[in-house]
């Protein structure tokens, strides 16, 4: 049989067409293909409420959390600045990713208070939960002398608890919604003890928060607050408001807010005195958050 | 069954002319790559097991990619910050080099050659061009390449915190270890 010159020529040619072929760019494939959400809120104070940011193992995150007097007066005690502040100082250290215990102490009642946090569910960007879930307990010790009640409380009488279980999603980059239900107890009520119970019957309170987020640049957002809470003996709800901004600087978190509650604490929160947004009986008051990674 | 002239000429042509042609190209998906961090107080490196890079022997391309959110520092806290905050690996999840081998290989040597290539690092959708110098080796498996370069985060739009305490280092320096293997087109 005689061979045609042109199959030949085929058929030299077939392996220069499959390596020209081959010299593609890679296809580009993410390796990382369903991960965790981060950030959802930069940090784990959302205004006065807690959220589901957990802190890294060997994490050590401090906060310092202020609310000034309400800025009624105006320019008479500088809207509010004069009043003094509550002030929360708070140190939170990481045992697991996913599990931290903290100890703080608050001005107001010279509240000193200790918990732990725990993410129990975690969003996720694929497959997975659509939300996050953590858990926060914090029990609480009022040491407050109160001489000018011209009464005593002993310490069974001067103990509080709150269990917060902070629920998140975040939608994009931009949104983030938190819901917090939450229940307090106290050991004894009083409305000088900051608690707004008029009949000063109330032990328990409880409610759900609610927050958002929406960053406007890659390192701010505006943020609200929301926390309706329920006095059980007096069937009343109380309702807290809270606007806020929250400045990311890198290693630092800056929180500055204006609240119609003095309450920097879960309990407090709850059970505290809240002002008319209306009346102008909200307050100024900022949260420094700052993390150090010591493990 | 008898076969024609052409049948035999046409299998060996495949045999020993095919697979030598496209063995020129070498490809890996699990190399190294390390961005070092030296700012003042601190020094940190994230890395990833998972660089992907391809080298045509033939006509000198090579193109290299790592996922960004693969890169692991030792520290979920500054891992986090690194993929939400400031590589935004979400939104821009690759850095990739691509260019063109312009020194000379062979594979028949041994031992490390020194190789450059010029091309363009692009992340964050933002390229920009280089001349990266480095080695190549031919090996029983295939052809290992080592290089390093540096970059600056701010040529890729990278906002670093500004802030008292400096974590993050403008300058990166960026090494990679990978294994290429002869990758045959079916």
């Amino acid at each position: 049989m005689k061979i045609k010159p042109y199959l030949i020529a085929f058929a030299l040619t077939l392996p220069l067409l499959a390596a020209s072929e081959a010299t593609a760019q890679l296809t580009r494939e993410r390796v990382v293909q369903n991960s965790p959400v981060e950030l959802t809120f930069p940090t784990s104070r959302h205004i006065q409420l807690n959220t589901t940011e957990p802190l890294a193992a060997g994490e050590l995150y401090y906060s310092i959390m202020h609310a000034f007097g309400t800025v009624e007066n105006g320019i008479t005690d500088f809207w509010g600045l004069d009043q003094g502040a509550n002030i929360r100082f708070s140190l939170e250290y990481g045992i697991t990713d996913r599990f931290s215990v903290f100890a703080a102490r608050s001005s107001m009642d010279k509240l000193y208070d200790m918990g732990f946090r725990y993410l129990y569910l975690q969003q996720m960007t694929g497959s997975g939960a659509p939300v996050s879930a953590g858990l926060v307990v914090t029990a609480g010790w009022m040491t407050e002398d109160y001489t000018f009640l011209n009464q005593t409380y002993p310490f069974s009488d001067r103990n509080q608890l709150s269990i917060v279980m902070p629920v998140s999603r975040k939608f994009d980059d931009r949104f983030s919604l938190l819901l917090v239900p939450a229940i307090a107890a106290f050991s004894r009520t009083n409305p000088l003890l900051r608690i707004e119970d008029p009949l000063d019957t109330d032990e328990i309170f409880a409610g759900v928060g609610m927050g958002s987020r929406y960053k406007f640049t890659s390192r701010s957002s505006v943020t609200v607050q929301y926390v309706p809470s329920y006095r059980f003996e007096n069937e009343t709800v109380n309702q807290n408001f809270a606007i806020g901004l929250d400045m990311e600087t890198g290693g630092h978190v800056f929180q500055i807010f204006f609240s119609n509650a003095r309450a920097l604490n879960d309990a407090y929160l709850l059970a505290g005195p809240n002002g008319s947004f209306p009346d102008f009986e909200f307050r100024f008051g900022f949260n420094i958050n700052r993390s150090f990674q010591i493990r | 069954m008898k076969r024609s002239a052409f049948y035999w000429i046409f299998m060996g042509c495949l045999l020993f002319c095919g697979r030598p042609a496209i063995a020129q190209l070498y490809v890996a998906t699990d190399g190294y790559v390390e961005f070092i961090s030296t700012a003042p107080l601190l020094e940190f490196k994230g890395t990833s097991d998972n660089l992907a890079g391809l080298i045509n022997l033939e006509t000198g391309e090579v193109d290299f990619y790592v996922d960004l959110a693969s890169l692991d520092t030792g520290n979920r806290r500054r891992d986090r910050d690194m993929r939400q905050v400031y590589l935004e690996t979400d939104k821009y999840p690759f850095a990739e080099f691509g260019g063109t081998l312009t020194s000379h290989f062979d594979p028949e040597m041994e031992g490390e050659q020194p190789a450059t290539v010029t091309g363009s690092f692009k992340m964050r959708e933002i390229s920009r061009d280089m001349t990266i110098s480095g080695t190549i080796e031919a090996t029983d498996e295939g052809i290992r390449v080592r290089a390093g370069w540096e970059i600056l985060l701010e040529d890729y739009d990278i906002d670093r915190p500004s802030v008292l305490f400096y974590e993050l280092s403008d300058v990166q320096t960026i090494n990679i270890d990978i294994l290429l293997r002869p990758h045959y087109e079916n």
